[in-house]
């Protein structure tokens, strides 16, 4: 049984004068354990996939399945716990809370979870030795580099064990040494099982994927 | 959440500190102007009238009312309990064997004064009617005065001199707070003792039976104007007033305007305290506001790893209901502090007033634990709908979008 499943998914934009189409009859399985990539021009509906897979957003029409289940009209309450405990996310801009230090970024995830308060804390010291941060716990955001910017935000995506790591772009603001350093946590992760979906522009990452799926103006091309 | 975000939340804490020390000094300083205070224990059904129109074919002028407009008009109204005649100078006074003056607010009044006050007399008692009548130079003084004009020594039956004229102490009172701005003095003595009635200028206090009777005896003082003005056509005298305490307070500084329904400045004086009330109570519910709009993209990020828009609604109101009761604690003391420091220009009615004596009675008295509750309410309700509203709607936004902002 696939984990995600996408059936005739659209996804349209609407304003008073103009009526957008991101995304277009999409169809996509995607297999437990797979490392997808997704590809193509800026504009054409690679993040509006990705938010919809991970309940960020709703299709305007169509399914979507995440472990066999219909996620269309859930409650807020069922939708928040997918996001919490199935789909773990990251972003290219990182979206770390800039107030909150290293330790208390990457625990987030925990706090909507049952994980009592001394579980957190281990837990996230635990992520962040994964990562390679266990020395910036009490730093700021503001303190650390792109590269670990996004270390701490990969940190915060496993921190639940999530089934499924959404990527979008994550080496998109940083340099390729950088780049390639998170691209091996994220085939660390894969290795161990997790299903990773990645958006990226990087011709040269994507080959190293199982699969690339390609867009182009809200249609699945290939 | 409170420490995630320090300056804000220190600055929303005082924020909030800082609208309730000015909704309560506000209030304080309404509260201690029309509460009962010793002696003046009668506030509730006590009217004043300190100035007259008097109007000729060639001019009007507002003036003092004269001894002899007070018996020809007010002196036997009929509704009230009684009618008191008060006038208030600084003066200096001496005694034998003393050689310095010393100076002293000094009440000229008559004997109905001792009705409508209530004073505690550490020895003697007041003076009589029939002193008031006859002009018998007795006098009441405060126990400092006292003190001071006798250097500790027995006061009680001894004489001083005032105006040229001794006068025997038959009373001796404890100090009165210059709040009790109607019966404040050092001296009291009959009016009668210094110079007829007809020659002196005054204040009148009227004591109702009963606070009812205002509308009554504004009519009936309405009707004496028109009886007892018989050179209607060359002089015509009308009162201003006569007023309740909480007339005087909405007429604060506006004693020109004889408008007899007060309606105009009975809406411009709450609404200046409505706009006083409001403007810190608007000033951080636009700060709240500010504060969550601020966090769209924090509240995105939180919803996108699990919460529920319950948890980010319970979140904000927890943070708010924190920063409030915190911000209240210190409201409280600050408030306290502000009403003592500026007691004297707060609390009186007219700043002008530079009396010899002090506020004896502490602020806290009139700091009620009521007033607190409700200004603390005010505050707290629009802190959490503030930023309850927009946090709702914010956790109900798309989290794609709210992330971006």
């Amino acid at each position: 049984m696939p984990i995600i499943e996408l059936n005739n998914v659209h996804k349209i934009y609407r304003t008073k004068e103009i009526e957008t189409i991101a995304l277009e009859n999409v169809n996509l399985l995607v297999n437990r354990g797979e490392f997808l990539s997704v590809m193509g021009p800026s504009g054409c509906g690679k993040s509006t996939l990705l938010n919809i897979i991970g309940l960020l957003d709703a299709p305007s029409q169509g399914m979507v399945q995440l472990n066999g289940r219909d996620t269309s009209g859930l409650e807020d309450k069922t939708a928040a716990n997918f996001r919490n405990k199935t789909v773990g996310f990251i972003f290219q801009s990182f979206h770390l809370i800039p107030s909150l230090n290293v330790l208390d970024n990457v625990q987030i995830p925990l706090l909507y979870s049952s994980a009592r308060g001394i579980n957190r804390t281990s837990r996230a010291k635990e992520v962040l030795e994964k990562v390679g941060l266990s020395h910036r716990m009490k730093h700021f955001p503001t303190q650390l580099s792109g590269g670990q910017c996004q270390r701490v935000a990969i940190a915060r995506a496993i921190i639940a064990q999530p089934e499924i790591i959404l990527a979008d772009e994550p080496t998109g603001n940083l340099d390729s040494k950088t780049g390639m350093e998170i691209m091996e946590l994220l085939f660390g992760l894969n290795r161990e099982g997790t299903t990773v979906i990645m958006v990226t522009h990087d011709e040269h990452i994507a080959k190293q994927t199982q699969r690339i799926v390609r867009f182009f103006d809200g249609r699945q091309v290939e | 959440m409170l420490k995630e975000d320090k300056v804000i939340s220190i600055i929303s804490i005082f924020g909030t500190a800082l609208a309730i020390t000015m909704i309560m000094v506000v209030i304080l300083s309404q509260r201690i102007k029309t509460t009962n205070i010793a002696p003046e224990i009668n506030r509730e059904r006590t009217m004043y009238i300190k100035w007259l129109k008097e109007e000729t074919s060639s001019s009007t002028n507002i003036i003092p009312v004269s001894g002899s407009e007070y018996k020809q008009f007010l002196q036997d109204l009929k509704t009230p309990e009684c009618v008191s005649l008060q006038s208030r100078q600084q003066a200096m006074v001496s005694v034998e064997n003393n050689p310095e003056n010393i100076k002293a607010d000094v009440m000229e009044t008559d004997s109905n004064f001792w009705i409508i006050n209530r004073f505690s007399f550490q020895e003697g008692k007041p003076f009589s009617k029939e002193d008031f009548q006859s002009g018998f130079p007795h006098a009441v003084i405060s126990k400092s005065l006292a003190q001071r004009l006798f250097n500790g020594n027995p006061a009680l039956g001894k004489e001083f001199s005032y105006k040229e004229r001794n006068y025997k102490i038959c009373g001796i009172v404890n100090d009165i707070s210059t709040l009790c701005d109607n019966a404040y003095a050092q001296i009291w003595l009959p009016c009668t003792a210094v110079e007829k009635i007809e020659d002196g200028e005054f204040s009148i206090t009227i004591l109702a039976k009963n606070k009812k009777d205002f509308s009554e005896i504004k009519k009936e003082v309405r009707e004496r104007e028109i009886r007892n003005n018989p050179e209607i056509d060359t002089k015509k005298i009308s009162f201003i007033g006569p007023y309740s305490r909480k007339e005087l307070l909405v007429k604060e500084g506006n004693m020109n305007n004889d408008d007899p329904n007060m309606k105009k400045d009975t809406i411009k004086h709450y609404l200046i305290i409505a706009i006083l009330l409001l403007i810190p109570a608007v000033n951080l519910s636009g700060f709240s506001l500010f504060k969550i709009i601020s966090r769209t993209s924090e509240i995105g990020i939180r919803k996108a790893f699990g919460a529920t828009q319950k948890s980010i609604l319970l979140q904000v109101l927890y943070e708010n209901l924190l920063t409030s009761l915190i911000g209240g604690i210190i409201g409280l003391i600050t408030s306290y502090w502000v009403a003592i420091a500026l007691k004297d220009r707060l609390f009186t009615f007219n700043i002008y007033d530079h009396f010899m004596g002090e506020n004896t009675i502490p602020v806290s008295a009139f700091l009620s634990p009521w007033v607190f509750f409700y200004v603390f309410l005010v505050c707290l309700a629009m802190n959490l709908l503030s930023s309850g509203i927009p946090a709702w709607k914010a956790s109900r936004l798309n989290i794609a979008d709210s992330i971006k902002q």
